[in-house]
């Protein structure tokens, strides 16, 4: 999976959960909408896009667009 | 926000028609995706409804969830959360009402305090305490519990009026390990996994809450060619294809009837040749004789469609319509406003499933009036052939009426609050009176209640009529009296409400009777009625006394037999 599709996916996902569109350096502490019942609903959203699982771990870190975006590249190349 | 739709799908316009079919796969998808559903949003007018919801772990993720399903419904469910509290102490501000209450619990955060019996007491004695606070509907949903629990549960609660313990077993089955989700439990506040959370959304805001909120759909009227089977009939003959999906579909249809919803057939072709197909494909699980009424013809579906709502006694906006041309569906919404419209997909499964979940259809139970429904206009018409050109006294005679008059039916609820809420034509006071209301005036010592059931050579047509009344110093005032439309004509009215009052002035003796009664949009009859019984003309609301003879009036001159049952009180 390229850097470009993990991207526009995410972007989907981000746009759809948060009911607005958001940029690649969007980060829980600053975009608005992004509590935690919206990251819970941006993390189930990506396992079903992505086919992936978060462990509890990676559930409670991820905390930036990039770091969803690394943690899927990660995943991938694995 | 603030337009009404009593049923949903009542959309007037071509486009909301339209864009409400496009939404199907999405909701109806065996396996539903919260990425597809958080995409939808409604553009159309939606009216608001409240949800409170009592709780010991997060309801969030499924709330988040139900918004396209109760948008298709043309509701905008808001929900309203208390702290999360094991003890249920239900501590909000009475005046705040609440549309539906909802109690929601995890089963687990009380393991090792309660036997099953004292928690399924315990849980009695909580929801009695609801029940003081509010009139609303509850729904009470617990997870973590054996179906054997649950059980015990359902049989506990269920004198509580106006409660329904929702079943969560079957949707845990189909899950299996994927319902609980303890990985994401640290963040997300419940055990529950997200598929688990969409599942249970869709229960709640397709089946639960409209069951409660809304009149049952009364009539499903079907599409034939590529909606009951694949293929079509002037094309392909009777080689028609019954794919694994349309046999499931026609199944599941045969279930409907059987729980009481009416069958209609709305097709284009020769009625000769349909009749022909049905015939000719006993593979079909759905048979020509399933169909309480059907319209075959070249002519205009909005027409067949009246026709049918008239033969089965049914107002159209108690109809479903299914069909696969979105553009029969657009010209049926323009000329029949009110009324349901689904589109039949190409997969017969997903429509399946569509009907299985479509806000009215479902029903928390099956009652024997619901059973009964098919067979009852059966004979409905047989009586009306039977009486044409003979002497009406001579088939009155001829159909053996019983009546059944039972004071205190508490035991039957449900069907009292079916008859106050859902009968139109003969209703005479239109109090339309809620599970909890009926139950307080079955308590009231002052009030009095009777329901009675007929039953003729015909048909066992069931409980058919409420009579509620009041003591008030020497008068017994009839507050609330509903008569089915499937118990009048045969000329019973007037036997029937005597029968019901002496029942009741048994226990309340009272000197007088007197009627309360209100003008609603459909029921002139009730209003004739009592207008004829006392010489009176009827102001648009108000109170009329009853002609001293008239409890005394015995059957016509033909026989109605009698049976009279005081049931005990419910509490003692």
């Amino acid at each position: 999976m390229s850097q470009g599709t993990v991207e526009s996916g995410l972007l989907e996902v981000f746009a759809a959960v948060l009911g607005h569109p958001v940029q690649i350096d969007a980060t829980r502490a600053h975009e608005a909408g992004w509590d935690s019942l919206k990251h819970m609903l941006i993390v189930f959203a990506v396992e079903e896009k992505f086919g992936v699982q978060l462990t509890e771990e990676e559930m409670g870190s991820v905390a930036s667009f990039a770091d969803f975006a690394e943690l899927l590249e990660r995943r991938h190349a694995s | 926000m603030a337009s009404v739709m009593p049923s949903a799908g009542t959309f007037d316009s071509v486009d909301g028609t339209l864009a409400r079919g496009a939404w199907q796969p999405v909701l109806f998808a065996e396996r539903p995706s919260r990425l597809e559903l958080m995409k939808l949003h409604a553009e159309w007018e939606l009216t608001p409804l409240t949800i409170r919801i009592h709780r010991n772990h997060s309801f969030e993720h499924v709330a988040s969830a139900t918004c396209s399903w109760f948008a298709w419904w043309g509701r905008d469910a808001q929900f309203v959360y208390s702290d999360y509290d094991d003890s249920l102490s239900f501590s909000f501000p009475e005046e705040e009402q609440a549309s539906i209450e909802l109690v929601w619990l995890d089963a687990k955060r009380y393991e090792g305090r309660f036997t099953t019996e004292a928690f399924a007491s315990w849980i009695h004695d909580r929801c009695v305490a609801l029940r003081l606070r509010t009139s609303a509907p509850i729904i009470v949903a617990i997870i973590g519990t054996s179906d054997e629990t649950s059980a015990i549960l359902a049989q506990c609660t269920r004198s509580v009026p106006g409660l329904r313990m929702a079943h969560l077993s079957q949707l845990a089955e189909m899950l299996g390990a994927r319902f609980f989700d303890e990985r994401a439990s640290k963040f997300s506040g419940t055990r529950l996994s997200d598929a688990a959370c969409l599942l249970i959304a869709r229960e709640l805001s397709c089946r639960w809450v409209p069951a409660l909120l809304m009149p049952r759909i009364k009539a499903v009227v079907l599409d034939l060619d590529n909606t009951l089977h694949e293929g079509v009939l002037g094309e392909d003959g009777h080689a028609v294809r019954l794919t694994p999906g349309h046999h499931a579909l026609q199944q599941s249809l045969v279930r409907f009837r059987e729980g009481g919803v009416f069958l209609g057939l709305s097709s284009r072709n020769d009625d000769a040749d349909v009749r022909r197909l049905f015939d000719d494909r006993p593979d079909f699980p759905l048979q020509w004789s399933h169909f309480s009424a059907t319209a075959v013809s070249w002519g205009s579906k909005a027409d067949g469609i009246r026709t049918m709502a008239r033969h089965l006694r049914i107002g159209v906006n108690a109809i479903l319509f299914v069909d696969d041309n979105p553009g029969e569906l657009a010209s049926v919404t323009s000329e029949l406003p009110g009324i349901s419209v689904a589109h039949a997909m190409p997969d017969a499964a997903a429509t399946q499933r569509m009907l299985d979940y479509y806000p009215g259809l479902w029903a928390w139970e099956t009652t024997v009036t619901d059973v009964l429904r098919a067979s009852d206009l059966a004979a409905s018409i047989e009586r009306a052939q039977l009486v044409q050109g003979r002497d009406p006294l001579a088939y009155l005679r001829s159909l053996q009426v019983r009546l059944l008059v039972e004071t205190n039916p508490w035991r039957q609820l449900a069907r009292l609050h079916e008859l106050s809420n859902k009968t139109n034509q003969f209703n005479l006071a239109l109090q339309r009176m809620s599970e909890p209301d009926l139950a307080a005036a079955l308590d009231a010592p002052d009030h009095g209640v009777a329901l009675v059931s007929l039953n003729d050579r015909l048909s066992d047509s069931g409980p058919i009529a409420l009579i509620m009344a009041r003591r008030e110093g020497n008068s017994l005032v009839v507050i609330e009296l509903a008569i089915s439309c499937r118990a009048l004509g045969r000329c019973l009215e007037d036997v029937m409400i005597a029968a019901a009052i002496r029942a009741i002035r048994s226990e309340l003796p009272t000197s007088r009777v007197e009627f309360l009664h209100r003008t609603g949009p459909r029921n002139t009859p009730a209003r004739e009625w009592l207008a004829r019984l006392t010489g009176q003309v009827l102001r648009p609301e108000g109170r009329v006394s009853a002609p001293v003879g008239f409890l005394l009036a015995s059957p016509p001159d033909f026989s109605v037999h009698f049976q009279v049952m005081h049931h005990e009180p419910r509490h003692g």
